[in-house]
């Protein structure tokens, strides 16, 4: 059975770009445009890892990944950032949110993909 | 602020000018005026003490005076050059408030359809470039299902091998076949050389009937000669006789079957030998057109499999191209970025030149906007690192693909 891996991204193009990434290695994907939008989305479905971006409108990266942890069911789902951000006050924000890991777009798919087989849940 | 701004910016000379001269001529005429009386009375008089007195009260009024005339003029000049001053200050002051005025109604004006049309811009290069990205991921997607179905495409020679192998044991059984046949021959051959024996077998008994016949009819004629004893005798000769006539007629019986069976297994052997040598024939070209058909084969199997190699060779460069056109289609979010920062910007200066026009419009001296601040916040803003570089002037560096991953 594929596991489920949540995209959140503003940007429709970027979500299809990850979205063609993960799903040619075999990955169901679910699409949220924003953080708000991901929040609704995290309903109780089984998610093996989430990729969220860190600026977007309504709720950022940080701020949903912050209120994701606070949910029992997704408490120990990893979470990748993928933003164009760089510096590392915004890596420190992003670890004290709980993030895993940090990649910086524009991503190569194939570096996206060691990330994701490192940190997917089993 | 505004009127020492103004005062920068005035387009005219400043009125401090050059240093004032020591008299003017009011002055200067009262000074001389002065020291022509002086020495009038000292020429008139002579120098007596008298005179001299007199010719420096005169010089002292004279000074006096022309001192008092000169702190008039500085006086009344001072005033007059403040009067042109001010005015000029006040013309100046009305014209860069037109100006501003001016160019506030324009940002009033083009600030909204300046940030509508970034964001119309971003829009579409958003759906056109989300479609795009739709289009390869179907071309990557295909490519993906070419490359995996490709990939039995060298599974051609197991199979050619395994027909060979099945031909090879269809030859073989064929082959045995023929020896079965062959063996079978040499029995019937063997079997007809048999069958002289059974005639000359079937002779002997015509012969030993033939005899026994004899036998009988003098058996019989000795019977008669003994009269009424040997009657009984002539009988069993009678018996004897018939006897040796039915061995005979089975000699002859067997001699014509087994001439029968001879022919037909004469004929058998004839016809047996007939089709072994076509099967021969036959079998010989089977082995030449299946060793040409899977040559045929093998050969059309090697351009076949050159052919898929060399097409999924080609898949896979036209795959890797598609993966970096997808890494390459990733400037769209990093455009959408800074076109929202650029349109964003726009709004807030709309809206803080609303702000200041309402309070202007409520009799309120309106904030003004301080440039330095406002390109500090606007920085901060910045998500994108080459937007930094842009912000101070520099050229943005060209980006690729990133292998910046940090695991925390």
């Amino acid at each position: 059975m594929a596991k489920n891996i949540m995209i959140v991204d503003d940007s429709a193009s970027l979500r299809q770009v990850v979205g063609i990434a993960l799903r040619g290695a075999g990955y169901d994907v679910v699409e949220a445009c924003d953080g708000k939008d991901a929040l609704n989305k995290l309903d109780g479905r089984k998610l093996h890892l989430i990729i969220s971006d860190v600026n977007m409108p309504n709720m950022d990266g940080i701020s949903f990944v912050k209120a994701a942890k606070q949910l029992p069911a997704y408490k120990f789902t990893p979470v990748i950032m993928l933003t164009t951000e760089a510096g590392n006050d915004m890596k420190q924000q992003g670890q004290a949110a709980g993030a895993k890991a940090w990649v910086v777009k524009p991503f190569q798919p194939a570096q996206m993909l060691t990330a994701v087989s490192k940190l997917v849940l089993p | 602020m505004r009127s020492e701004a103004a005062a920068q910016k005035l387009p005219f000379a400043p009125l401090s000018g050059p240093a004032k001269p020591l008299l003017t001529p009011v002055s200067g005429s009262l000074l001389i005026s002065a020291l022509l009386g002086a020495a009038s009375v000292l020429l008139a008089a002579g120098f007596a003490p008298l005179a001299i007195g007199l010719a420096g009260f005169l010089l002292a009024v004279g000074g006096g005076l022309a001192f008092y005339a000169r702190q008039r003029c500085d006086l009344a000049l001072g005033e007059a050059q403040s009067a042109i001053r001010r005015e000029l200050e006040q013309q100046a002051s009305a014209q860069l408030t037109q100006r501003l005025g001016g160019l506030e109604t324009l940002c009033a004006g083009v600030l909204p359809i300046w940030s509508g049309q970034i964001r119309l811009v971003g829009g579409l290069t958003e759906d056109s470039i989300t479609a795009l990205a739709n289009r390869f991921g179907d071309i990557s997607q295909d490519l993906e299902k070419t490359l995996a179905e490709s990939q039995g495409g060298g599974g051609m020679f197991e199979l050619l091998s395994e027909a060979q192998q099945q031909f090879d044991v269809i030859t073989e059984s064929f082959r045995a076949s023929l020896t079965n046949r062959q063996v079978l021959l040499e029995k019937i051959t063997a079997m007809s050389g048999n069958t002289e024996q059974l005639k000359t077998m079937a002779r002997s008994v015509a012969e030993i009937a033939k005899q026994t016949n004899l036998l009988a009819l003098n058996a019989a004629i000795e019977a008669a000669r003994a009269g009424e004893a040997g009657r009984g005798f002539a009988v069993v000769a009678d018996e004897v006789r018939k006897l040796s006539t039915l061995s005979g007629d089975t000699g002859r019986k067997i001699t014509e079957t087994v001439e029968v069976v001879n022919s037909a297994i004469a004929e058998a052997l004839a016809g047996t030998l007939k089709y072994m040598d076509q099967d021969q024939t036959q079998q010989l070209a089977a082995d030449a057109a299946i060793t040409r058909m899977v040559g045929r084969l093998r050969e059309g199997a090697t351009e076949l499999t050159d052919s898929t190699q060399l097409l999924r060779s080609r898949s896979q460069s036209i795959g890797e191209e598609v993966t970096d056109i997808l890494v390459a289609l990733q400037f769209q979010d990093r455009v959408s970025q800074v076109l929202g920062h650029v349109s964003g910007d726009m709004d807030k200066l709309q809206n803080r030149l609303r702000e200041q026009e309402a309070e202007r419009a409520a009799g309120r001296a309106a904030e003004l906007i301080d440039a330095d601040t406002w390109l500090s916040e606007l920085s901060r803003t910045y998500t994108v690192p080459e937007q930094h570089v842009v912000h101070h002037g520099g050229k943005p560096p060209a980006t690729t693909g990133s292998d910046d991953i940090t695991f925390f």
